[in-house]
């Protein structure tokens, strides 16, 4: 298996976590997108990614510094991070791009992120509500404002590439020529080399993989981000828990997402269904694709009624191993412990076929 | 980890002496910029308490470069490899020739014309066969030893061990020397260094093998001598 795919759904209660850029200058609109005509609030990727991101720096990981660019450098506006992957385990696990202008000779550098998440969209259509404030202390004329907030189950999908974790493609042939390193290519790849990376042959590519220790301990520091999440916007406002109140997780062996269908909103908008007879379906269809067993982490108390009709379809599952339920921080935090241990090495490298 | 460095010669021959006179000075040149403490302890000491230096080199070779009687012929079109096992050292190498637009081989300036990583070859069967671009130097009681001279197979299997303790890998190893070449002398730094190029058949740990691809077989690696083919 290379692959970890997975769902996670947050539950936000009169929130307000991701804003979107306001009209006028009093009104702070929360990111919503109309699906059939009907809104859904949602978060971006950009911004669960920043929060898994700062979660990360918080429990001790040192975060790639940034710079950014401007008028004031009469350059075009541009922030960027160091680029650093070998150094920075936020560089390799989230990607980058550090694109050069187009005057200058050097090298446009760029890392897929193995990290992949999806828009995390509401489960079902919302009344987002505007609540209007004013500021009147000690003051003749209130000042107006507003802002939005909603109360959703917003679900995304992520995948994780475990083998591209801690492995950077080199420069191939350009054209016949000989693939010579850049002066900047050069001094990262001595760097990973310093880390203790060794080349390897990476679908099709020459690459530098770091030892599987630090590989390890990335994706571990990456799964306690995610159980300990926090972050998002309007905090003093809207507070608000920011951990996955779900959370389902399955090794692939391919980039593929079983759980599409099984962790979704009710097409007449009721609300979030998580579908054991779906995920059983799916399992069976992806047979030999997958490794058990599905984890699956479920906040007590988070949608009592889903969970019973989930526990009643899924008894065969669970009763069979394939499919093992907990708390989401436990789960999550056990399998970091796992990976670190080393019990999900053949994770790391792509299935030999 | 090992580089090639294709370079250009600006000048029209090399002297024989710089052939492997000049190696040790460049390799520590490029460790020094990098890394001065680093390459002070290796000239001075050694590495990990052994007075072994990881490190090893290819001198500069011109293949096409016409060929003129008593002189190592140049051109424009020529390589050297070099590499080390320890990751610390082979950054230094690298970092350094990332940053190089000329190399100075003794009296001979070269301009580097790009860097390449080379990707080992296969070692997980625990079983290799190397073959030396450069002749291999042994030593047994201030003598140098030849393929042909008693022994000479343990004194390479013992050179081996030694390295392997240097590295802290497993040290088991046969070796079976399965061709030679002529006797060839050559002028170093230190001095005049005798030995024959081989093709050796090495049974050992897939670290070490890697090791010895990066290193070199024998001694006097770092002055360009029994590197791997």
């Amino acid at each position: 298996m290379s692959y970890l795919a997975g769902k996670i759904v947050l539950a936000v209660e009169a929130g307000a976590p991701n804003n979107g850029k306001s009209e006028n200058t009093t009104t702070t609109p929360v990111k919503y997108a109309r699906v059939r005509g009907r809104i859904h609030p949602y978060v971006s990727a950009q911004a669960f990614r920043r929060w898994v991101r700062d979660t990360m720096t918080a429990a001790g990981s040192v975060p790639s510094t940034v710079e950014r660019v401007g008028k004031a450098q009469g350059k075009a506006q541009k922030a960027t991070t160091a680029a650093d992957p070998a150094r920075f385990a936020d560089d390799d696990l989230f990607g980058y791009m550090k694109a050069a202008a187009k005057s200058k000779d050097d090298a446009t550098t760029l890392r897929d992120s193995p990290f992949m998440v999806g828009t995390f969209m509401s489960v079902e259509p919302v009344r987002v509500t505007e609540d209007f404030g004013v500021m009147s202390r000690g003051i003749d004329e209130p000042v107006l404002h507003s802002h939005q907030f909603y109360t959703a189950d917003l679900a995304a999908p992520f995948l994780l590439d475990l083998p591209r974790v801690g492995t950077f493609t080199l420069a191939g042939k350009k054209g016949g020529k000989a693939n010579y390193l850049s002066k900047q290519e050069a001094m990262k790849a001595a760097a990973a080399i310093e880390a203790g990376a060794t080349m390897v042959s990476f679908r099709g590519q020459q690459a530098l993989r770091l030892p599987l220790e630090t590989r390890r301990e990335r994706v571990a520091l990456l799964l306690e981000a995610i159980a300990d999440l926090a972050g998002g916007a309007k905090k003093a406002l809207h507070y608000g828990d920011r951990t996955p109140a779900l959370v389902a997780l399955v090794p692939m062996a391919g980039g593929v997402n079983p759980l599409g269908f099984v962790v979704d909103g009710a097409e007449d908008g009721s609300g979030l269904r998580v579908r054991g007879d779906v995920l059983a379906q799916e399992l069976e269809a992806w047979q030999g694709q997958w490794e058990m067993p599905v984890r699956i982490g479920w906040r007590p108390g988070f949608r009592d009624r889903a969970r019973k009709e989930f526990d009643n379809q899924a008894a065969p599952l669970v009763g069979g191993g394939r499919v093992v339920m907990d708390h989401p921080r436990p789960l999550l935090r056990g399998l970091a412990e796992e990976i670190r241990a080393g019990a999900c090495d053949h994770w790391f490298d792509d299935p030999q076929r | 980890m090992r580089f090639r460095v294709d370079v250009a010669a600006l000048t029209p021959q090399m002297e024989w002496p710089d052939v492997h006179g000049a190696a040790r000075g460049v390799i520590y040149d490029l460790v020094r910029g990098q890394d001065s403490a680093l390459a002070t302890e290796l000239h001075d000491i050694g590495w990990n308490g052994t007075p072994l230096r990881p490190l090893g080199l290819c001198p500069p070779v011109f293949p096409g470069a016409p060929r003129k009687k008593g002189t190592y012929a140049t051109s424009n079109r020529g390589m050297l490899r070099l590499g080390s096992p320890v990751p610390r050292i082979a950054a230094c190498l690298l970092a350094g020739l990332g940053g190089a637009n000329e190399l100075r081989w003794g009296r001979t300036p070269l301009r580097v014309n790009g860097v390449q990583m080379e990707a080992p070859p296969e070692h997980s069967s625990g079983v290799a066969v190397f073959e030396t671009v450069s002749p291999v130097v042994l030593k047994h009681d201030d003598r140098f030893l030849l393929p042909e001279d008693t022994g000479y197979e343990e004194r390479l299997a013992h050179n081996i061990r030694h390295k392997a303790d240097a590295l802290g890998v497993a040290s088991e190893t046969e070796v079976e020397v399965l061709k030679a070449g002529h006797r060839r002398m050559f002028r170093a730094g230190k001095g005049l260094r005798i030995g024959a190029p081989l093709t050796v058949r090495v049974h050992a740990s897939p670290a070490l093998l890697d090791a010895l691809y990066d290193w070199g077989l024998g001694l006097a690696n770092n002055q360009g001598f029994g590197w791997v083919k």
